[in-house]
């Protein structure tokens, strides 16, 4: 009766345990609360700040200001509140992150599934074609496509997940030939239990996990090249208020007015340094062997 | 030994070409591009057509693509539509520079990674672990431009230590190095912590401590040499990303590098240019991989199992 | 019977297990001794604590969760649980030795087997010479049955049984005055079995060593051991020597269960008879004596009060039954 009772399959306590180890460390929490905080902005950043008249219309008499009551930020070279801009800003940036990422791993994972579900020919092409992608290192690649598609949001959007698609196939592909061989699943099927639940009450709980923590720090890479593609001019053009574009011209404003390059960088750097505490917090939560 | 590196090498070839062949095709789908850049916008239909046909560009995806693939085995990768001067020549002029810049970065994120990562991995749990993770986690976080940046207002502009543009002396080359270096230091950190924390609970560390020996020892003689077998993958795909991450370097430092020429490509759509740089990256991508598993059949023995006889 | 002072002396040891989420206590007051050039046997099912027994005496418990709550362990006059760490490191690998259960992973990947076993040579006596120290590597590879023109080779070119022996040679490099065996044999072929722990047994004598032979199979223990111990939750609940164990007839219930699953192959019977229940949890144990959930003679004053060791001579029981059998006190 007793070992009934304990092999009865615990995927509800598992994510309570995950949350209760990842409650404990703090600089994931704080990465967590950050994460929340930019999501809100960007999802209410009309409310916080009216697009027309701060983030785009020029104030040329204002310009250059240092941070004060009325402009926390200060304003840029055009006049424009900054702090305005970099909270519109967020929403580029969270869209390249999440859309991205999102989108890297429905592809990339879709062809890892096929890779390893069909294996042979069809798994040989896919993983060739993924090696290839990535011995063209990121940002070149993303480049490159930008260069052939043109700026823009939309294609900026393109050329980025297509630089994640490699790794989330790879990912997928031994996360799928795992739950075929596993010997626990081996011993589940012995057991009885039908192949549905076994992929739901097995399966899924690790597997997830480690998607789960590969997104989070996708994220912060994928935020991170589009303002790298924005700043040198091949992404979001000018005057969207993303943050690497507003850094186009930093080197300018270094010496005079360093305020103009600081905020929007410390944005882009507390943005992708709270996915990735995140998701490094998550990664030892989620590790069951670190019970050590 | 020399027989496995050779068979690698021969592997090599075909991904070499199919990474031709995608750049190939991403750049080249679109032939008319080409004579338009070249003549600018106010050529006619009928001067286009000629460019075409002079440079052969209209005849067919495939038979372009041998033609090309034929110029590279040759080292001719064709004329910049910029300049009209040989591609191959001002390629090999600027490589040299962003080679140093991708080597001492290289050295530089071991000399910091390695040693964090494995200080943080036997303090595990300390102040000093979660400072260095934290850390980490940061350098991990700040796209190369802003570090870049950064480092300027600092040490040129608030310290005025260190040029912050052009190749004058070494000392230009400090800034951009240390851009490069610590984001992947910050990486190779934190593979460095996981790798020595697996390794540590092996069951072989436990038999070295039942033999009397201390934790140094344990350390440096039983965990690393094991530990760093990751590691060194690692080392080697950063290596590729500091390549292409002097793309972006190169702009904010002023350097005439590979990677500041290869933007200036992309700028202008100078197609040829663009080809040959990432055919160039790819294959030195590929053969820093070949190293990278050499080096890893030379620590790992258990890797070395066509050459020695099997177990007895 | 040999009357000299035992060479180790284990008193009341209490070990706990500590992680986020429960306490485990893996030994309650275990106590045993063991003398000079004595193999003692320590039997018990798996999750019993044998192995936390072991780890203990050579301090090696896991840092963060493993605890020594109390006791004494006294090897030759020295207090082990007082000693620092670094004059433990000086006993380890010299004068008490360990060898551990899977050989497939016991062994350093990356290092030939003549350094593994140079090293544990070198840690102990830094004053040989180059020469001589590799010569003594070749003396003992030759001694666990190896030829010594294997030294250079790395570990995963030897079989299970030969990684084995290696572990061995590791192990009496030194000349170790006691050897700890942590289920030796286990992970091997049956066939191999029985040449290792010849070998052991050989290598035993010509060293003059003590043995702890921690195993769950009792045909093992019948092979090799001069006193028996039986670990049940983290107690030691019988005690004695070879013939209190296998020729006289009167054990601790738990004994009993244990001799009673062997399968007997001249006997009659149909089904086995497996001690009903499980092990307690260790996070949980139950009152008074931890084996009455389980014991066929259970009585009301095992449910409630945890027996005391009764001896009679050699023999040493901790059940409340022993009580009415004579000379036990």
């Amino acid at each position: 009766m007793e070992l009934a009772r304990k092999s009865r399959p615990k995927a509800r306590t598992l994510l309570a345990e995950t949350w209760q180890r990842l409650s404990k460390n703090k600089a994931a929490m704080a990465g967590l609360i950050f994460v929340i905080i930019i999501t809100l902005l960007a999802l209410f950043a009309d409310i916080v700040a009216d697009y027309g008249t701060k983030v785009i219309q020029t104030h040329p008499l204002e310009r250059l200001q240092r941070p004060s009551l009325q402009h926390p930020f200060g304003t840029d070279d055009m006049g424009r509140d900054l702090f305005a801009r970099v909270v519109h800003g967020a929403r580029y940036s969270l869209a390249f992150g999440i859309v991205c990422t999102l989108a890297a791993m429905a592809i990339g994972g879709a062809l890892g599934a096929a890779a390893a579900f069909f294996g042979g020919a069809v798994e040989a092409v896919i993983m060739f074609i993924a090696d290839t992608i990535s011995c063209i290192p990121g940002t070149l690649l993303s480049l490159s496509l930008m260069a052939v598609l043109g700026p823009g949001l939309k294609n900026l959007m393109i050329a980025i997940t297509f630089g994640g698609i490699p790794i989330f196939t790879r990912i997928i592909r031994s996360i799928v030939l795992g739950i075929v061989r596993q010997e626990y699943i081996e011993a589940a099927r012995a057991a009885g239990v039908s192949n549905l639940r076994t992929i739901f009450l097995h399966v899924l709980p690790n597997a997830i996990g480690l998607i789960i923590v590969n997104f989070t720090m996708n994220v912060a890479g994928r935020i991170m090249a589009a303002s790298a593609l924005s700043y040198i001019g091949m992404g979001i053009q000018p005057p969207a208020p993303e943050w690497g574009a507003m850094l186009t011209d930093a080197l300018k404003f270094l010496r005079t007015d360093p305020h103009v390059v600081i905020f929007p960088g410390m944005a882009i750097v507390i943005t992708a340094l709270s996915f990735n505490l995140l998701g490094d917090g998550l990664s030892e939560a989620l590790d069951p062997r670190l019970r050590d | 030994m020399a027989k496995y590196i050779a068979g690698r090498i021969l592997l090599i070839a075909p991904t070499l070409v199919a990474v031709i062949l995608v750049i190939f095709f991403i750049l080249n789908i679109t032939p008319g591009d080409t004579a338009t850049i070249i003549l600018g916008p106010s050529a006619t239909p009928e001067e286009i057509a000629i460019l075409e046909h002079d440079l052969k560009l209209d005849r067919p995806f495939f038979v372009r693509f041998l033609s090309y693939l034929g110029d590279v085995l040759r080292l001719d990768f064709g004329r910049s539509y910029r300049n009209n001067l040989p591609v191959f020549d001002e390629i090999f002029a600027k490589f040299p520079i962003t080679l140093k810049l991708a080597l001492f970065s290289v050295l530089a994120s071991m000399l910091i990674g390695i040693p964090v990562g494995v200080i943080s991995a036997v303090r595990r749990f300390s102040f000093i672990d979660y400072s260095l993770t934290v850390a980490a986690l940061f350098m991990a976080s700040v796209p190369a431009f802003f570090l870049g940046l950064a480092l300027i207002l600092i040490f040129c502009l608030g310290l005025g230590v260190l040029p912050s543009s052009g190749l004058g002396a070494v000392t230009s080359y400090i800034l951009p190095v240390v851009t490069l270096a610590l984001p992947s230091s910050a990486l190779l950190a934190r593979m460095t912590r996981a790798s020595m924390l697996e390794t540590m609970r092996q069951d072989y560390i436990r038999t070295a401590k039942a033999k009397g020996a201390g934790k140094t020892r344990i350390i440096f003689k039983h965990a690393l040499k094991p530990a760093l077998l990751p590691v060194v993958v690692v080392l080697g795909s950063n290596f590729a990303a500091q390549l292409g991450g002097s793309v972006i370097v190169e702009t904010v430092f002023g350097l005439p590098g590979l990677g500041s020429h290869i933007l200036r490509a992309i700028r202008m759509k100078d197609t040829p240019v663009i080809m040959a740089v990432a055919i160039l990256l790819a294959v030195i991508f590929k053969l820093v991989m070949l190293l990278v598993d050499v080096i890893q059949v030379n620590i790992d023995p258990r890797l070395r199992g066509r050459f020695v006889k099997r177990e007895v | 019977m040999k009357e000299k002072r035992p060479l180790l002396t284990v008193s009341d040891l209490n070990v706990v297990y500590t992680s986020a989420n429960a306490v485990v206590h893996a030994l309650n007051g275990v106590s045993f001794s063991i003398g000079r050039q004595e193999t003692l046997g320590l039997v018990g099912e798996t999750g019993a604590g044998k192995t936390t027994t072991a780890l203990s005496i050579l301090g090696l418990l896991p840092e963060h969760t493993g605890q020594i709550r109390g006791g004494k362990i006294v090897f030759d006059d020295l207090s082990l649980l007082e000693l620092s760490d670094v004059e433990m490191q000086a006993i380890r690998g010299k004068r008490i030795s360990m060898i551990f259960q899977d050989p497939m992973t016991s062994l350093n990947p990356v290092m030939t087997i003549g350094e593994q076993i140079e090293e544990a040579l070198y840690l102990h006596h830094s004053g040989l010479t180059a020469d001589k120290l590799k010569a003594r590597v070749n003396e003992i590879i030759e001694l666990v049955g190896i030829g010594s023109e294997r030294r250079h080779e790395y570990p995963h070119q030897f079989s299970g049984g030969m990684k084995q022996r290696v572990v061995i040679a590791i192990a009496l490099a030194c000349s170790p005055e006691l050897l700890i065996a942590d289920e030796p044999t286990t992970a091997l072929d049956v066939t191999i079995q029985a040449q290792v722990l010849n070998m052991m047994e050989e290598l035993k004598q010509r060293l003059e060593m003590s043995m702890i032979m921690i195993t769950h199979d009792l045909g093992i223990v019948a092979k090799t051991c001069d006193t028996v111990a039986v670990l049940y939750a983290g107690e030691i609940v019988e005690f004695g020597t070879f013939n209190d164990f296998f020729i006289n007839k009167l054990h601790h219930p738990y004994t009993n269960g244990l001799f009673g699953s062997i399968p007997d192959i001249y006997s009659e019977e149909e089904r086995l008879h497996p001690i009903e229940g499980i092990l307690p949890d260790p996070t949980d144990l139950p009152g008074g004596c931890k084996f009455h959930p389980r014991c066929p003679r259970v009585r009301d004053i095992c449910r409630r009060q945890n027996p005391e060791s009764l001896r009679s001579g050699s023999h040493a029981v901790k059940c409340h039954l022993f009580k009415e059998v004579k000379g036990y006190e």
